[in-house]
C-alpha cells in the first residue's frame, strides 16, 4: 500500500478527527477575518490552530472506535501513520483555507468597510 | 531446523503494565508456518494484549519480535506480513462487505461459496449484517488474506455452531501456507486444531505438551 493509497484511506477512519477539528479551524479562520491578517489576526489564528490539534486528537482518539485501527494495521498501515495522517492532510487543508482567506480578505475588509 | 525454514515468528520478553498492574512479563511465543500455535489462559490472563502487542495497537514497555530470523523487522507494518482477528468486531460499521474484501485482496466468491448467504450481502454495509455474519465475513478476510501469519483471537465465539467444523477446516486449509496462532475459550476447539500450545498464566507463558501440563498449571481440572 503506498502513501497516495494511505492518505485516501485516512479520509475514511480519519472522518472523526477531521469533523472534530473543523470547529477550531472554522474559529481560527474567523478570527483571521475579524482581525484582519497583520499582526493580531494571524497570531490568534495561529494560536487558536496550534491549540486544538492535540485537543482534537484527544477526542478523535477517545471516541474512535477501539479496534477499528486494527482492520488498518491489518494493511500495512503502521499505527504512528493512523494518527498522523489525518492531522497532517487536516492542518494542510487549513493552511490551504488560510491561504485562500489571505488572498480574498481585501475584498472582504472593502466589502465591510464599504458597507460601513 | 526444518521449522526454521518454513518461516518462524518469535516473540519474546513482552513486558506490559497497566500502572502498577503488570499484565504480560517475559512472554514469548514461538509460531511456525505450517503449524497451528494454540494460546489459551484464563480471563485476564493477558491474551488479547499480547496479541495487540505484537499487532502495534498496544505498545508495550518492552518486545522483541523477529520474523523468519531477519536481522531486522518492521514492527510499523507488520501488518502487510501479519493479519489479526481481534476478540470484537473491527471492520468499520460503514463499510460495505464488498469493499472490505477487495481492501484484503481476497476472493468474493471464495466467501459466497462458503458461506451461501453471503450472496446478497455484497452492497450492504457491516451494520446491517447480523453480527455472526460480520464475525464469518471478519474470520474469512483474515484467514484468506494474504499473508505469513494470522492471529485469530476467539474466531469460535458468537458464531452458530453449524460453522465450527467448517472454521476448523478452513484453519487447517489454510496453515498449508501461514504459520497461525490461535486462542479460544472452548479450549477443546484448540486442542483440535493446535500443533503446539502456550498457556498464559500470571504474565507467563508456559509451553504445554498435555492435558496433564494444563492441569498441573491449574487450566483445567482432570
Amino acid at each position: 500500500m503506498n502513501i497516495l493509497q494511505k492518505i485516501k484511506l485516512s479520509f475514511r477512519y480519519g472522518a472523526g478527527y477531521f469533523i472534530v477539528a473543523a470547529i477550531p479551524t472554522l474559529g481560527a479562520l474567523w478570527a483571521l477575518i475579524a482581525n484582519g491578517p497583520d499582526g493580531e489576526g494571524a497570531f490568534i489564528c495561529g494560536v487558536l490552530k496550534l491549540v486544538s490539534i492535540p485537543i482534537a486528537w484527544y477526542l478523535y482518539k477517545t471516541f474512535d472506535s477501539k479496534n477499528t485501527i486494527y482492520f488498518f494495521l491489518n494493511l500495512g498501515i503502521s499505527r504512528t501513520e493512523y494518527y498522523v495522517i489525518p492531522i497532517v492532510m487536516e492542518y494542510i487543508f487549513f493552511r490551504i483555507l488560510f491561504r485562500v482567506v489571505l488572498l480574498v480578505y481585501p475584498l472582504i475588509d472593502a466589502w465591510i468597510n464599504g458597507g460601513g | 531446523m526444518v521449522e526454521d525454514e518454513r518461516g518462524k515468528l518469535l516473540i519474546d520478553s513482552v513486558q506490559l503494565d497497566f500502572g502498577h498492574n503488570t499484565v504480560l512479563q517475559s512472554a514469548y511465543l514461538t509460531a511456525y508456518k505450517g503449524k497451528v500455535t494454540g494460546v489459551l489462559g484464563r480471563n485476564g490472563t493477558g491474551k488479547s494484549c499480547l496479541f495487540k502487542c505484537i499487532m502495534g495497537g498496544i505498545r508495550p514497555q518492552n518486545k522483541f519480535i523477529r520474523l523468519n530470523d531477519e536481522h531486522h523487522t518492521d514492527y510499523g507494518h507488520i501488518g502487510l506480513r501479519v493479519k489479526y482477528l481481534p476478540q470484537e468486531h473491527f471492520i468499520p460499521r460503514g463499510m460495505t462487505v464488498a469493499r472490505a474484501f477487495e481492501l484484503y485482496g481476497v476472493d468474493y466468491d471464495k466467501m459466497i461459496a462458503f458461506s451461501p448467504a453471503f450472496e446478497d450481502y455484497r452492497a450492504l454495509k457491516f451494520k446491517e449484517i447480523s453480527g455472526g455474519e460480520q464475525r464469518i465475513a471478519e474470520l474469512f478476510l483474515v484467514l484468506n488474506a494474504d499473508a505469513e501469519f494470522c492471529i485469530l483471537d476467539e474466531p469460535f465465539s458468537n458464531i452458530a455452531p453449524y460453522y465450527d467444523e467448517k472454521i476448523r477446516n478452513l484453519i487447517l486449509e489454510q496453515k498449508a501456507t501461514k504459520g497461525i496462532i490461535i486462542t479460544d475459550h472452548i479450549y477443546e476447539e484448540i486442542i483440535k486444531v493446535a500443533d503446539d500450545l502456550y498457556l498464559l498464566r500470571d504474565g507467563y507463558t508456559h509451553q504445554v505438551h498435555s492435558r496433564e501440563d494444563l492441569a498441573r498449571l491449574g487450566y483445567i481440572r482432570m
